[in-house]
């Protein structure tokens, strides 16, 4: 498989809140449990071949004692509610991932650092190994922009596990698109390919960075839109050029 | 009056990590999901129908609304060797709504109403659609008698036992292990208070609990476990950590 969407990330105030209104809205069902430091998040999956939607929010309040950027700016993207704050793309390989790090002109955040604290957990016992890039301390999601993944365990990618019941329920078929802020032409420079639109299944709304709303086709039901500010409407990405 | 340990509150900083923790360190699984508005609690059910709830607040911009000074956050906020992990509540349980309102009666208070069909949000909740509907007591609709210090257990009427969060199945991990039952439980204070409270001659004759002397409040559970040692379970409680109590004005109330 290509460069392809492998998460959305809808930051919220209240992910027990978020995810129950979003079941009710959809009928998409959602598991619990997954979590790291001081956030965690609920996983909302969302079909073959494996893509999820993972509302993610604090849950420690303790960690407001110590604000930095990156806290802040999820606080204040959640003020007014739930919004689109991450696309996050997909590989096959870390020599892939090697190559989009060098295409950012960065490094991969390793998936093997031995501190469990680094990765997010699950309440099964479960450590998830994950790569990404680009690294750094400020997140390309504040920009607007997405990241790249590779995940060397796909049998425990976190779209693949069991959701609880719920009144209603759909089963996803995937990702119909995906609408984005911005123009092709800035995501097709961000990432150094062409036509990132057809490729990745995304449509360009002109509004500010980040993402707009996701389709989900649904079994013997009517395609699911979910519909979301991006991040970047409550807090311009212009407050993080450098 | 049949009155008995229904289950008690583990207030964490983070619920996800203290529950991670406490699987470590008793074996014990836990499950996930439940809320109520801003409070989200896993639970770890330990045998005969009791449940630890590892309890805390998830909703950050929540927490800044809510009046300060906060009695359980400035508890949770001390340091201790448990990540802040305190002891907030010692819930017993009764069987009837008939025998709850007359604790209510005898305390001064009353019963929280079970509003559970109509209001759903005011309740915990699971995934899965479940609200619970349970009825505690006393609730002091006006300032709390002065009688009774922070930390005394409130009383809990659960109308549908299968359903009780301690019912419920954990989350498969490694090396867990099967919970047997409490076999004791170490309070602060004295016995006259807590039987006073309890309207029973002796408590220790009612429930299996032991005194410490220390500040009210829960401070040590003991549970049995199946092919293994008893294990106990000791965080502070949350008095302990609380330098001047009469800054916290707020009515404490069980949550209905």
């Amino acid at each position: 498989m290509p460069l392809h969407i492998d998460h959305i990330s809808l930051a919220s105030p209240n992910i027990f809140r978020s995810a129950d209104a979003l079941c009710k809205e959809t009928g998409l069902g959602y598991w619990t449990g997954e979590w790291i430091r001081d956030t965690a998040v609920h996983i909302v999956p969302l079909g073959p071949p494996g893509n999820f939607i993972e509302i993610s929010g604090f849950i420690d309040v303790h960690t407001l004692k110590t604000m930095d950027e990156h806290k802040q700016w999820i606080m204040d993207i959640t003020a007014s509610g739930d919004h689109f704050n991450g696309l996050c793309l997909g590989v096959d390989s870390m020599e892939e991932l090697q190559q989009f790090a060098k295409h950012f002109n960065s490094t991969v955040n390793v998936p093997d650092n031995p501190d469990p604290a680094t990765h997010f957990q699950r309440a099964n016992g479960y450590i998830l190994p994950m790569a990404s890039t680009p690294s750094g301390k400020r997140s390309v999601w504040m920009k607007g922009l997405p990241n790249v993944y590779f995940y060397p365990d796909r049998t425990h990618h976190s779209s693949g596990q069991p959701v609880h019941p719920c009144e209603g329920m759909v089963r996803p078929t995937g990702i119909k698109w995906v609408e984005c802020g911005g123009t092709e032409e800035d995501l097709a420079k961000w990432l150094g390919i062409p036509n990132p639109g057809e490729l990745l299944k995304i449509k360009f709304n002109g509004k500010s960075p980040g993402v707009w709303a996701v389709c989900v086709g649904a079994e013997e039901h009517e395609d699911v839109v979910i519909r979301r500010p991006a991040a970047s409407e409550a807090v311009p990405v212009s407050k993080y050029a450098d | 009056m049949a009155i008995s340990i229904n289950h008690f509150s583990l207030g964490a900083r983070n619920i996800y990590e203290s529950a991670d923790r406490l699987n470590k360190e008793t074996g014990f699984g836990f499950w996930t999901g439940e809320w109520v508005q801003t409070t989200a609690c896993h639970m770890f059910p330990l045998g005969k129908d009791v449940f630890i709830e590892v309890e805390g607040t998830i909703d950050a911009h929540a927490y800044l609304a809510m009046p300060k000074p906060n009695y359980t956050y400035d508890a949770l906020d001390v340091d201790n060797e448990y990540n802040g992990d305190h002891w907030t509540g010692l819930m017993l349980g009764v069987e009837s709504l008939e025998e709850l309102e007359a604790v209510a009666k005898r305390l001064g208070g009353d019963v929280s109403p079970d509003d559970s069909k109509v209001n759903p949000y005011s309740h915990f909740r699971r995934p899965d659609g479940y609200t619970m509907g349970y009825q505690s007591a006393p609730r002091f609709t006006g300032p709390r008698p002065e009688k009774w210090p922070r930390g005394l257990p409130s009383f809990y009427y659960y109308p549908d036992v299968p359903g009780r969060s301690s019912n419920q199945p954990v989350i498969a991990r490694p090396h867990l292990v099967t919970a047997t039952g409490v076999k004791w439980i170490e309070f602060g204070g004295t016995e006259a208070l807590l039987s006073e409270w309890m309207g029973v001659p002796k408590a220790s004759d009612v429930i299996p609990v032991k005194f410490n002397g220390k500040e009210v409040g829960l401070w040590a559970v003991c549970v049995g476990r199946d092919g293994m040692d008893d294990v106990v379970i000791r965080r502070p409680t949350a008095a302990a950590s609380i330098k001047d109590p009469s800054i916290y004005k707020d009515v404490p109330r069980p949550r209905s």
